[in-house]
């Protein structure tokens, strides 16, 4: 996958100065970051702002210090994720700690554990919000073409030729595109819910 | 198998296509964030990256030699200020809280205005505005200080003065020896402090100043003669009567927004008793020791570091390692052995 090839070249670019690099990074990673740190500060927009804004900022002033072992995405979330603690510590009022299965893995251990009840009640409605919810996180977590090319097509339920269209490619490139984002938002997913996704178990469950 | 048996088997599906679409049909499209805070956090990040970009050109140049780095230092003051102004006439963001947006005197900017972040210079005649729920900083070089509530408009005409449309703001006046004082103009007349912390609000019915410490003096545009209000007291202007001074408290919810833009304390080899100071400053209240002695165990406690609390978050953090308690009781801090 050359995700950190590009993120490389991109925050090389960032480093000379160069305003469209400025714009691409702000367009790519801005709106993911904000989810990001919204969801572990959820009901307070204000602290999510502010938290993104100095997670970028100080971004910006160490992009000389990106070297390419990450994602970039995966190193700006390690930059959100001390700010929202550092956040958590200057305000030191009690707040309801939002635990991610993500960031987790014995809470989603715990999840998985869970037998679903045959009939529909509040498990199963946890559950398939809690799918829904991961569904969002792992399309931030795919490089932002791949994401928004399978938000289109299987959330919108657009065409490939529309597709095609708003990523400015063919319709050939843009089935193969498709394709790519499919087997990395496998993988991706996978790693979020555990080894029962791929099999359809999982699914079945929270959708029976 | 028994019929039962694969019955009770779940179905595995393996087409991607068809497991993709099973999955999604539960998913929503991710949430956008909002337009007003991605356009001021795009602007500071922006201004972050070109500050970068800028100091990363100006450590290279400057080891090709000295000589072409004072030209690069001298073009990039040219630069970032207008022509005919000294350095000490912008005032700089200290520090924003919320969208706050900036218009420069020739207003020239994308849309007319520019997001405001920390760190900016605002230039002589730019007007400075904040949203709903945002509050901003700034400072000159002076050392007087200006914190603006929301929904409040200025104008920094100069160094010295500013012209308050509406909303709030808090004056500290300059710790420089000789500092020329911070003026401002209203729509009901002229408030110039004497050495001191205060806070006017206007509305589109009155000018309303209440004096922290110090004291300042009032112009109504009709008058001759300005009134002065004092320390703990609040003097009210509209246009139709003459201004009115009665006694107000100097520390409560009126003055509350202020305390969330307090410079942050440089506590580093300070007292715990200079931090009892400077929060009783900051929240218009005094300081009262139980006894001679506790007053010296403050004195002589030291702390290390930097505290960027809120004034009595601050006072909580430090006294609870310290053996002391501070209580807050209305217009006092009052500071006693714990009993814990």
């Amino acid at each position: 996958m050359p995700i950190h090839l590009d993120d490389r070249q991109l925050a090389k670019r960032l480093r000379r100065g160069d305003r469209r690099a400025f714009d691409r990074f702000f367009q790519d990673y801005f709106a993911r970051l904000y989810r990001f740190a919204h969801a572990r500060l959820p009901d307070d927009r204000d602290a999510t702002a502010e938290v993104v804004q100095t997670s970028l900022t100080k971004a910006m002033r160490h992009i000389r210090k990106y070297r390419g072992e990450a994602a970039l995405f995966t190193w700006l979330c390690s930059i959100c994720r001390n700010e929202i603690a550092d956040w958590h510590r200057r305000h030191a009022r009690y707040r309801d700690h939002v635990v991610l299965s993500e960031d987790h893995p014995e809470v989603r251990a715990a999840v998985e554990s869970l037998h679903a009840p045959d009939e529909a009640g509040p498990q199963q409605t946890q559950q398939r919000s809690e799918a829904a919810r991961l569904i969002q996180v792992a399309l931030d977590r795919l490089p932002p073409r791949y994401g928004d090319a399978l938000e289109w097509k299987y959330i919108e339920g657009r065409s490939v030729k529309e597709i095609a269209g708003r990523l400015a490619i063919s319709a050939d490139a843009a089935q193969s595109l498709l394709a790519r984002a499919r087997r990395a938002f496998q993988d991706i997913y996978a790693e979020l819910v555990g080894p029962a996704f791929g099999t359809g178990e999982k699914t079945k469950q929270a959708h029976s | 198998m028994k019929p039962d048996d694969s019955a009770r088997e779940p179905r595995r599906e393996t087409n991607p296509e068809a497991l993709l679409e099973s999955l999604f049909s539960e998913a929503r499209v991710r949430e956008r964030p909002p337009a007003e805070a991605e356009a001021a956090i795009r602007a500071n990040v922006h201004q972050a990256w070109r500050q970068s970009v800028e100091q990363h050109r100006r450590r290279r140049l400057i080891a090709f030699g000295a000589a072409a780095s004072v030209l690069l230092a001298i073009g990039y003051l040219a630069i970032s200020q207008p022509p005919g102004d000294g350095p000490d006439s912008s005032a700089r963001v200290e520090r924003v809280i919320g969208p706050a947006f900036a218009q420069t005197p020739d207003g020239s900017s994308d849309a007319g205005r520019r997001a405001i972040g920390a760190g900016l210079e605002l230039a002589p005649g730019s007007s400075v505005k904040t949203a709903g729920g945002a509050l901003l900083a700034v400072r000159w070089a002076s050392g007087t200080r200006l914190r603006l509530d929301e929904r409040t408009e200025v104008i920094l005409a100069t160094a010295h003065s500013i012209r308050l449309v509406t909303g709030a703001v808090y004056v500290e006046s300059g710790g420089t020896a000789g500092a020329e004082p911070l003026v401002i103009d209203t729509a009901h007349g002229r408030v110039e402090p004497v050495g001191t912390r205060y806070m006017t609000r206007v509305t589109a019915a009155a000018t309303i100043v209440s004096v922290r410490s110090g004291a300042v003096r009032f112009g109504g545009h009709a008058d001759t003669d300005p009134t002065l209000a004092r320390s703990g007291q609040r003097l009210t202007a509209t246009d139709a009567t003459a201004p009115r001074v009665e006694p107000t408290a100097t520390w409560g919810p009126d003055w509350s927004w202020t305390e969330r833009l307090s410079p942050a304390f440089d506590a580093d080899g300070r007292s715990l008793a200079e931090l009892f100071d400077w929060v009783a400053a900051e929240t218009g209240r005094s300081v009262r020791y139980a006894s001679p002695q506790v007053r010296r165990a403050a004195a002589d406690s030291l702390l290390h570091g930097a505290i960027d609390l809120e004034p009595l978050r601050a006072l909580e953090v430090a006294a609870a390692t310290s053996g002391l308690q501070v209580s807050v009781d209305e217009g006092e801090l009052r500071v006693d052995v714990s009993s814990r």
